[in-house]
């Protein structure tokens, strides 16, 4: 999803709203479109499989920004890079812990869960280690955003272009507040750097002249993690640098304190700039959350879980929806090329079988991107096909001769019946033998997939008892014949009458 | 003994929208005859230019329960098309087993309001009897295969187009919206406009 975002959002289109262009001085022009390249840091462990779903993101992400634009601005290439990282741990901890001790290595602070070693990790990662990483050379600025976030709805301001305007050294979502525990003895190490830096500027940290409110306001301020923009040069700066080696590996605050990276960009910040711009990046407009953040992430409340259906919702679609022919694949100047280098094969071996593991097909799919949904279907699947069919108990369907609809939703209740009953649903061969002319099987299995792997004797289904949800225990009876007007009758609930037809009122 | 599920639940819609993604699985050889069909009649609704999208409508032949009526049923439904899709989408498959009918009506819609659909899934194979099918069915004078050979192709295509109108009355829409629910779970609601109140479900 957040791949899917960047690419809706940022790759192939960043056209502003049309009326914050006037009104925005930082807004792109109309029409612009921007490509911005991405860059996906993943673990050695990431499957091939995963690569392929992170690269179909993007390109569904950018079929769906061409889709909604009405200009028809043509979409430019992703540059999209699957960089793999291997974060370690330091060395000091592999020569004091065993294995053991750093698989069950943690942080506790209350009222937080404990905070593991891979956490620890990752703020490792995103204070120092990526930024002296090579994939981030040669640029100006950053946007960092989590594997959990995403865009809900086109950013109105060009964060990048926000930054060079403006002078900007970092953007932020949010603020918070982290609590003590989470800061034990990094005001110290925060001292002790700044006298052996000679720092001279005024750094507006506690304990250091400052009047109890203004101490308020900046004391333990984060700024959340999950999605920043930073300049580069501070960033990938000899200060800075030093600065977050001192506090990764001298002080070891980030693994012995769950020191992080929220907590060091305000501090870092206001202990190497002596003016540091820092602004909040907020968008306003009609859809907006009312936060100001274009971005959501999975920890927001149920406001962004509506969003976040809906937006799974779209994601699930683009998804579905298979990339452009010869334009998906080609490299020619207006197509897409997300394979890049290393990356090509895998792109190759990915599109050669792009349906093994998610198939879509027309309306149908295989398998979503909702999980209760994929659940409840691997249940009936598996209430049909049981390991053994030695004992099974069937529940026979007859096709009662009518439209497609109507069977089809016979056989749905059907279907439900014998899931309630521990039955397996098959299908009476004989109830409609006009059919056979075509297809060497039954109605159902001759454009269907055969409801299951285990089959009643024909003439059991012939013979069978009817299935009566009102009658005496049938649970005995091996093969039963559903029948439609019984389960009908069995309603004991009464629908109304319609509510009156406003079809012809609306459509004429 | 369980009560059995009831369809005006958007709950049990849910489960049901389950059961039936469970019995429509198709099988490889229907995957391909749909594929073919649907690269020939629906080339444009990759998502790859914005006007390109396509609407499935369904009419039934028995809509209003004579010729005359049906006629005027399919413009509402093409009227129906214009206003969700915003007057944007241009191309319409149209599901029908009276495809005449539907074709005359659309011939006058540019009087009647001003719309140019184009028309797609006018070659598909449909049996166009318009004697009353159940009873031919039973009759043994219509080919049910045909029958079901076109209802297969009409609900994956009507299915993987960008919009679809139907009713409510029919099983072969909700058909055809449940397959849809199926692939976009509870999210269908926020993206569903129900012009017949509560007869069915009300999004």
């Amino acid at each position: 999803m957040t791949l899917y975002s960047l690419g809706k959002h940022f790759l192939g289109h960043h056209r502003p709203a049309p009326s914050s262009v006037a009104t925005n001085p930082v807004a792109a022009p109309a029409g612009a479109v921007d490509t911005y390249p991405v860059v996906v840091f993943h673990p050695a462990s990431l499957g091939d499989d995963i690569k392929a779903t992170l690269r179909a993101s993007v390109a569904a992400g950018l079929r769906a920004a061409n889709a909604t634009d009405e200009g028809g601005a043509p979409v430019r290439n992703a540059d999209l890079r699957l960089v793999t990282i291997d974060i370690g741990v330091p060395a000091w901890m592999k020569a004091t812990l065993t294995p053991a001790q750093l698989e069950s290595y943690s942080y506790t602070c209350a009222p937080f869960p404990p905070f593991s070693l891979a956490y620890m990790q990752m703020n490792r990662w995103f204070t120092w280690k990526m930024y002296v990483h090579p994939a981030l050379a040669g640029y100006d600025y950053y946007m960092r955003i989590d594997s959990d976030s995403h865009f809900y709805e086109t950013p109105r301001v060009d964060p990048f272009a926000m930054m060079r305007q403006r002078g900007l050294d970092f953007a932020y979502l949010r603020q918070a507040k982290d609590p003590d525990c989470l800061y034990t003895g990094l005001y110290a190490a925060v001292a002790e750097y700044r006298r052996r830096a000679a720092i001279s500027h005024e750094v507006r940290l506690p304990g250091q002249g400052l009047d109890s409110r203004a101490v308020r306001n900046i004391d333990h301020v984060v700024y959340n993690g999950f999605v920043g923009v930073g300049r580069l040069s501070f960033f990938q700066s000899r200060s800075y640098l030093a600065f977050a080696e001192f506090l990764n590996e001298e002080k070891r605050g980030v693994f012995t304190a769950r020191w992080s990276d929220q907590q060091v960009y305000p501090i870092a910040l206001r202990l190497l700039l002596p003016t540091p711009r820092v602004q909040k990046w907020q968008q306003q407009g009609d859809n907006a959350h009312p936060s100001g953040f274009p971005v959501t992430t999975h920890i927001h409340g149920m406001f962004w879980k509506r969003f976040k259906a809906k937006r799974d919702a779209e994601y699930a679609a683009a998804m579905a929806t298979p990339p452009s022919g010869p334009a998906a694949t080609s490299a020619d100047k207006g197509g897409w090329v997300y394979a890049r280098r290393e990356e090509k094969d895998a792109a190759a071996a990915a599109s050669a079988a792009p349906s093994s593991t998610h198939t879509v097909f027309g309306g149908w799919t295989e398998r979503t991107h909702d999980a209760a949904m994929d659940a409840a279907v691997k249940a009936i699947a598996r209430a049909q096909n049981p390991p053994s069919c030695a004992g099974a108990r069937y529940l026979a369907f007859r096709f009662r001769k009518v439209g497609l609809g109507s069977e089809m939703h016979s056989m749905s209740v059907a279907l439900s019946y014998a899931q309630r009953t521990r039955r397996i649903l098959v299908v009476d061969r004989a109830s409609w033998p006009e059919l056979h002319h075509d297809c060497a099987l039954d109605t159902h299995t001759c454009y269907f997939r055969t409801l299951s792997e285990c089959s009643a004797p024909d003439a059991a289904v012939a013979e069978s008892e009817r299935f009566n949800p009102r009658g005496g225990d049938q649970s005995g009876v091996p093969v039963l014949h559903f029948d439609l007007k019984a389960a009908v009758a069995h309603r004991s609930w009464r629908r109304g009458p319609p509510a009156p037809c406003r079809w012809r009122a609306v459509a004429h | 003994m369980p009560r059995p599920f009831q369809a005006a639940n958007k709950t049990l819609l849910w489960y049901r929208s389950m059961l039936l993604r469970y019995i429509l699985r198709p099988t490889d050889e229907t995957v391909r005859m749909v594929e073919a069909e649907r690269v020939k009649i629906l080339p444009l609704t990759f998502l790859t230019e914005a006007n390109a999208k396509a609407v499935a409508i369904h009419v039934r032949m028995t809509d209003g329960g004579a010729t005359g009526v049906t006629r005027l049923s399919a413009r509402a439904f093409l009227k129906a098309a214009r206003a969700v899709t915003g007057g944007t989408v241009k191309q319409a498959l149209v599901v029908t087993d009276d495809y005449a009918h539907v074709k005359r009506a659309v011939a006058n819609l540019p009087e009647a309001g001003g719309m140019s659909f184009s028309l797609l899934g006018e070659d598909l194979r449909r049996n166009t009897d318009s004697t009353n099918k159940i009873m031919s069915y039973r009759k043994g004078t219509r080919d049910a295969q045909e029958d079901l050979h076109a209802a297969v192709l009409d609900l994956f295509l009507a299915a993987a187009c960008d919009y679809f109108v139907g009713q409510y009355q029919s099983n072969f829409s909700r058909l055809i919206f449940e397959l849809i629910f199926a692939r976009l779970g509870n999210a269908v609601w926020s993206q569903t406009k129900s012009l017949q109140g509560d007869w069915f479900v009300n999004p």
